[in-house]
């Protein structure tokens, strides 16, 4: 579905991804882990067309991203950004209606159809309950879940996501991510969602890649990736992975010298 | 990826609880009872004047004149008073209003900034530079089979805009910032050049005032003729596009990733929006307020969807700038108090009102 | 050395002086008003210098002596100098002093409406007349102890007396006087017969006339010259008091409504003629236009303070009643 080959990319005043190679196959969900300033959400940009390559190429349904129009790209591509605008006075249920936007002709407006769509997204997402609601009134997590519903109001085969869940309580992450599977197993969606919850990407994932300095660390399934030392190399902290007992996915948690062994400032401002 | 079933022969019915869509057919009677009452106040400054015409003799004069029909014989006098002088008024008005409206709700809809006004890219000081031109040279401005004057001012009009768009483009993108502050620049630019020449050529300096103050106690049917294509054309052809601009309210990645071109979005509604406004300008002057205060008060009253802030601005903003007339006409019987004074007289008071009744105003991004 | 200068110098002022003031005091007497049927209005003969005037700011101006170095912004006054036959005591007219040929063609020019109190003060005057006080100049002048003669053309020069008035007291200052009261007679013998003859018209009969200043209807009130004229020839002025405005801007409407027997153009800068008023859609109603009593005139002549609104009193009378005044 999606393939990354040799990518290059950044801003004019500095490069980010280093050449970056990249799969996610078809009905896979893939998460993107890495420290900040990794290149993570350049990357997520990248591919969706949000910002220009420098070199390399990025192919979607085998078509490439580059030469792709806007409306076409729109119609397979669906992403969920960190920052989101919520035009005021518009209702939750109006904003994922403009989910369909890449499906209707210029003077066309939404019929049945569209809202029988936006219905079962906002339904999946949780948040059917909020359709007559102002976004304006709505809380960081509800917002979410509208912009999530939008997403899927697309009718998208690609999912990109930036933290979707960085808002949302602890049962509201697992349900989404639990959608989000259902969708890849379902639907065939292909889902590259970028986490920061290490336990939780390794959780619901098929595949994660680890990103540091524009680079790809490490890339395959979890146990493979979320290995101890490949951690503590990429974010600079000791960790210690333990294995859930019931899914055998890992889980991994700051090591005990981390928890004890405060960072020197702070040590010496509780000393005096 | 599929959520719901595929549309199906027979349509699926409606599950208790859909919110209600906003579709052109569902909207049509809304625009219906819009267009009719516009048409009412519009009758009723027809038949309002210093001169009192009785309204049947007013109806019977106007009925007349349409094809194939014949009311009888009127007086001269009042046919010329209804016929010649306030009808053309009254429809010049309303299609200014109707036009400096729509544009003032497309502009604050690709800007996305209430303060956002049909003036903003250098129409206004554009169409200025361009009548003064005319009003300082010797060419005879009050030939009334062709005046010079309107093209002019809309030649201007066109040119500052197109100056500022130019300016504000990098990479074959306009953002929506740069192209406000280019618009302020050639604004700028092109006040100071009317200033110098009223001041330089201080004859004319009542004269440029007078068509900058703007107003319609020189209306005529050619007026209506010369301006009426352009803003009909341009109001008719921004219509389709509402939906997007709603889409348009999210940033504008936001609006990329949802399949908008959005560069060629903006350009679309921005050249008919403007065009639009020059010709309006052209023909009546530099009227201000109408296009700021109208869309706001639209929006506050029947909600943030273009689809109906688009076309209820323009049959709003007509009926207003139609009223402002017959104020500017009225309240000093037989002289003319400027229009642009009505306006801000008139519109300031209700638009606070309204601003005090809403707990929070109906724009801007959350 | 210098006593004697100085001694000199008081020895010739004294001596103009008396010479100056025993003429026209003789001067003065004999012709003081005695055929003239019209009296004017608070002017009487006074002794010559010093000559005080009431400005419009009402402040005073007290002229010792006859001035040498005149700049008038005023093509009013312009013309009443030139009238007087005081032209060699200009140094300067403004840019809008076009009449007569010398005025014109003047070698000083100076904008009235942009005045440069340098270039003004450059030319050392002795007495500047100013008709309209833009950007505060008469302070400034004040300020550089020039002498100003302000009389506002808007506020207080708005009748024939007015002008007249005007001519006199230009006339005192210029050490002009005979003159001034021969022009001055000479012009209200001419409009006295005008007068004399329009009393036979029977005053219902007063036919209403619209007087266009711009193609945008501006028109003048009854407190304009424009409204005296029209109050002479007996015409019934369709702009009335203005709506206490005195140069109204009228409604087509109202235009139409008051149907004017008379149009008077006054704004052919505009490009407004004849041709085009009666092209004006609407107006074929009006019975001006019908029966072509539509007349174009010069702008300055008719606003403009000075001898020549006597000219427009007397094309006019020609126009408006061509039997009465061939």
């Amino acid at each position: 579905m999606l393939s990354i080959r040799g990518l290059h990319a950044g801003y004019p005043s500095r490069p980010v991804l280093r050449g970056i190679d990249l799969d996610a196959a078809r009905g896979e969900m893939l998460a993107v882990i890495g420290p900040n300033g990794c290149g993570k959400t350049t990357l997520l940009r990248a591919v969706a067309g949000m910002l220009p390559a420098d070199a390399g190429e990025i192919t979607v349904a085998g078509a490439p991203v580059r030469a792709a129009s806007a409306a076409a790209m729109a119609r397979r591509v669906a992403a969920v950004t960190q920052s989101v605008t919520l035009p005021q006075g518009f209702t939750a249920f109006q904003v994922a209606l403009m989910g369909r936007t890449p499906h209707l002709r210029l003077l066309q407006s939404e019929g049945r159809h569209d809202v029988e769509i936006v219905r079962a997204a906002m339904q999946r997402a949780d948040c059917w309950q909020l359709r007559e609601r102002p976004v304006e009134e709505l809380s960081g997590g509800e917002r979410q879940r509208v912009v999530i519903a939008r997403a899927l109001a697309q009718e998208p085969e690609l999912l990109l996501l930036d933290e979707p869940t960085s808002h949302l309580d602890l049962q509201h992450q697992v349900d989404t991510f639990r959608l989000l599977l259902e969708l890849c197993h379902e639907q065939h969606l292909t889902v590259v969602a970028v986490v920061h919850d290490l336990t939780l990407a390794a959780m619901f994932a098929d595949r994660i890649a680890l990103m540091a300095d524009g680079r790809i660390a490490a890339y395959g399934a979890p146990s493979d990736v979320l290995q101890a030392h490949t951690v503590e190399e990429a974010y600079g902290l000791a960790v210690r992975v333990l294995v859930h007992p019931v899914t055998g996915r890992p889980i991994v948690v700051p090591e005990a010298s981390a928890l004890s062994e405060a960072p020197a400032a702070i040590r010496s401002g509780v000393a005096s | 990826m599929q959520l719901a079933r595929p549309r199906s022969a027979r349509r699926p019915a409606a599950a208790t609880g859909d919110p209600a869509l906003v579709t052109w057919s569902n909207l049509a009677p809304t625009y219906a009872l819009a267009a009719l009452a516009t048409l009412a106040v519009a009758l009723f400054a027809i038949s309002w004047g210093t001169v009192h015409i009785a309204p049947p003799t007013t109806l019977g004069i106007l009925a007349g004149h349409l094809p194939f029909v014949s009311t009888g014989e009127h007086s001269a006098t009042a046919d010329a008073i209804i016929w010649q002088v306030r009808a053309p008024r009254v429809v010049l008005a309303g299609l200014v209003g109707a036009t400096l409206a729509f544009s003032g709700a497309a502009y604050q809809g690709v800007f996305r900034n209430p303060l956002a006004e049909p003036y903003l890219l250098g129409v206004a000081s554009g169409a200025a530079v361009g009548a003064t031109l005319i009003l300082i040279s010797p060419m005879l401005v009050a030939a009334w089979v062709f005046s010079p004057l309107p093209p002019a001012a809309f030649a201007g009009a066109l040119i500052a805009v197109a100056a500022a768009y130019t300016l504000a483009r990098v990479n074959r993108r306009v953002a929506t910032t740069s192209l406000i502050l280019s618009g302020v620049a050639v604004s700028s630019v092109c006040t100071s050049l009317v200033t110098y020449l009223m001041l330089m050529y201080n004859t004319r300096t009542l004269a440029i005032l007078n068509w900058i103050l703007g107003g319609f106690n020189t209306a005529s049917w050619e007026k209506v003729a010369i301006g009426a294509p352009y803003m009909i054309v341009a109001g008719a052809l921004i219509l389709p596009y509402a939906r997007l601009l709603n889409v348009m309210q999210l940033d504008e990645d936001e609006a990329r990733q949802l399949g908008v071109n959005v560069e060629r979005v903006k350009l679309i509604i921005l050249a008919l929006a403007s065009l639009a406004t020059a010709a309006a300008v052209a023909v009546s002057g530099l009227i201000g307020f109408v296009g700021l205060v109208v869309p706001h008060t639209v929006r506050m009253i029947w909600g943030p969807d273009y689809r109906r802030v688009l076309p209820l601005s323009g049959f709003v903003g007509a009926a207003f700038l139609i009223l402002a007339d017959v104020v500017a006409r009225s309240i000093d019987p037989g002289y003319e108090v400027p229009i642009g004074v009505v306006t801000a007289l008139v519109g300031t008071p209700f638009f606070l009102y309204l601003l005090r009744r809403q707990s929070r105003p109906a724009f801007g991004a959350a | 050395m210098r006593p004697l200068v100085a001694m000199l110098a008081a020895a010739l002022l004294v001596a103009g002086a008396a010479c100056g003031s025993d003429s026209k005091k003789d001067e003065s007497k004999a012709t003081a008003f005695a055929d003239d049927p019209t009296p004017i209005t608070g002017i009487s003969p006074l002794p010559n210098y010093p000559v005080t005037a009431q400005r419009s700011d009402g402040k005073t101006l007290t002229v010792a002596q006859a001035p040498k170095r005149i700049i008038s912004l005023s093509p009013g006054a312009t013309e009443i100098i030139f009238a007087l036959g005081a032209e060699k005591s200009l140094v300067a007219v403004d840019k809008y002093s076009d009449f007569p040929e010398g005025a014109k063609n003047f070698p000083e020019k100076v904008d009235a409406f942009e005045p440069n109190i340098e270039a003004i003060a450059a030319l050392k005057p002795d007495l500047v007349i100013v008709a309209s006080d833009t950007a505060g100049l008469v302070a400034k002048l004040d300020e550089l102890k020039v002498p100003v003669y302000y009389a506002d053309i808007d506020k207080d020069i708005r009748t024939f007396n007015d002008v007249f008035g005007q001519i006199r007291l230009l006339g005192q200052i210029t050490d002009t006087d005979a003159k001034a009261l021969d022009l001055i007679k000479s012009l209200s013998e001419r409009v006295n017969k005008i007068e004399v003859s329009m009393q036979a018209l029977p005053s219902q009969a007063a036919p209403n006339v619209y007087h266009e200043l711009d193609s945008t209807y501006y028109s003048a009130s009854d407190n304009t010259f424009v409204g005296d004229i029209y109050r002479i020839l007996k015409l019934k002025n369709i702009a009335g008091d203005g709506g206490g405005v005195e140069y109204p801007q009228l409604t087509q409407e109202a235009i139409i409504a008051a149907n004017p027997r008379i149009i008077v153009l006054a704004d052919e800068a505009f490009g407004v003629t004849i041709e085009s008023v009666k092209a004006r859609p609407g107006w074929g109603a009006i019975t001006a236009v019908q029966n072509n009593k539509i007349f174009a005139i010069d702008p300055n002549i008719i606003s403009r303070p000075g001898p020549r609104i006597v000219d427009a009193l007397e094309q006019l009378a020609k126009d408006v009643y061509p039997q009465r005044f061939e």
